[in-house]
């Protein structure tokens, strides 16, 4: 017997049960399967929902403000507000950022309406923490001293805002930053700082504590206390490795459209594989369908090229174009079910 | 909510993943809103049923698809979705050829 069939003997049954975990996973079949999902750092399982069942249907907005030392406070900045650029069918860098602000904001606004418990403090928390760096990352006046930021959501392009939650417990003037995004001074007036109102106020210091390797650093959540930070932990969540990631995907795939020679065609391709792959386990939030639809594709031109034997290839293609097929009903089913239950 | 249209039109209100304009038009035409709510659900089952109809089937389903992820790309801003979809298309082509009553 042959090595590559031998390995077909391998990807076969491998591809085979991927796909049945995959159907699996639609519907969340058994706790086994969700044990797996939990697990699921490299996005291998496809959750496509297409917005099924609960659409987002509010626009969440982060907002943020400065006090000095005298008090004085800068009026309400939005985090990055322009969320909908006019190229963004054919260019929308943004969507991931976009998203992923969404869903940690999500997070926060849940945790922080859950009843307290010990062990689940909310600003010890990742999404709150990652929230708390990205708006801590933002420029500040020379005379800054604290931040403050807060979550506020609206319904409707012209909508009333309503606060969610936030390093704070009480404010006033940030719904002018929300009518007049552009415009509009959106300051303001903190009733007598360090007076009434500044012991229900939860000011938060800035970069120093908080920013790159303090207390809001995200590096922080995957470093054991008392232990420095290990050779592994500086590749994952430096800036350099993922950026270096990014462009060495972005490399090898060019390459792979440009010299289509057998030969090297499967070492780029599995440069382009282990690119995504590293990015998914670096990123980990703002995830969505395509990126793990972009696995199964992937996954699936590897093995086409690695293991040339006929019923390999006609595996991997039933693989890919399985999930493809796969992608649409379960959504569909789910808006019908969410309406039926 | 996907069935009554609420869904669709609180998606296009959005300013993450909305259209000005049609957001006013599904506010001002409830109806066709929900009948655009139901095609999607209707596209979404036809989808794979038609993939495993034969070639010819498989070659609707390519375009309804193609047709599915522009719109939601266009409406949506959902720009990764068609270049990810539409590359497993070649594969669906392929898996249909094996359906051919």
């Amino acid at each position: 017997m042959s090595a590559s069939t031998t390995v077909s003997w391998i990807v076969i049954p491998a591809l085979s049960a991927w796909f049945v975990l995959s159907v699996l996973a639609q519907w969340r079949g058994g706790r086994l399967v969700e044990r797996l999902i939990a697990h699921d750092r490299f996005g291998t399982v496809p959750l496509l929902t297409f917005l099924a069942p609960v659409p987002m249907t509010d626009d969440l907005h982060v907002l943020y403000r400065d006090r000095s030392a005298d008090g004085a406070l800068t009026p309400w900045r939005e985090l990055d507000p322009d969320r909908a650029p006019a190229l963004r069918p054919v260019w929308n860098p943004g969507l991931r950022v976009s998203r992923a602000m969404a869903d940690l904001c999500s997070a926060v606004i849940g945790s922080a309406a859950a009843p307290p418990a010990p062990g689940r403090l909310l600003l010890l928390q990742a999404p709150y923490l990652l929230v708390l760096g990205t708006v801590c990352a933002n420029p500040a006046a020379p005379q800054a001293q604290s931040r403050q930021f807060l979550v506020a959501r609206t319904r409707g392009r012209d909508g009333e805002a309503s606060p969610t939650c936030c390093s704070y417990r009480r404010s006033t003037g940030w719904r002018d930053r929300l009518r007049r995004p552009r415009r509009g001074s959106g300051g303001d007036q903190d009733p007598r700082p360090g007076g009434r109102g500044s012991g229900r106020y939860q000011w938060l210091a800035l970069r120093a504590e908080l920013g790159a390797g303090g207390f809001a650093d995200p590096a922080i959540l995957r470093r054991r206390p008392g232990r420095p930070r290990t050779g592994v932990g500086r590749v994952l969540y430096g800036a350099g490795p993922a950026t270096a990631a990014a462009a060495g995907q972005t490399g090898a795939a060019l390459l792979a459209i440009a010299y289509p020679v057998p030969e090297i065609r499967l070492g780029l391709l599995a440069v382009v594989l282990a690119g995504h792959l590293f990015l998914l386990v670096r990123i980990n939030v703002g995830l969505d369908g395509s990126d793990r639809m972009l696995t199964i594709l992937l996954v699936g031109v590897v093995c086409i090229e690695a293991v040339p034997t006929p019923p390999s290839r006609h595996a991997a293609l039933w693989f890919v174009g399985a999930h493809g097929v796969l992608a649409y009903a379960p959504a569909g089913w789910r808006r019908c079910a969410r309406r039926c239950g | 909510m996907w069935l009554s249209g609420e869904a669709v039109s609180g998606v296009l209100a959005t300013r993450s993943f909305g259209h000005r304009a049609l957001a006013g038009l599904a506010a001002s035409h409830p109806g066709a809103t929900r009948a655009v709510a139901r095609s999607t659900i209707a596209l979404e089952f036809a989808l794979p049923a038609l993939a495993s109809a034969g070639p010819a089937g498989a070659v609707a389903m390519v375009v309804g698809g193609t047709a599915f992820h522009a719109a939601t790309a266009l409406v949506m801003g959902l720009n990764r979705f068609p270049w990810v979809f539409l590359a497993t298309y070649p594969a669906i082509l392929h898996l249909a050829s094996a359906f051919t009553w």
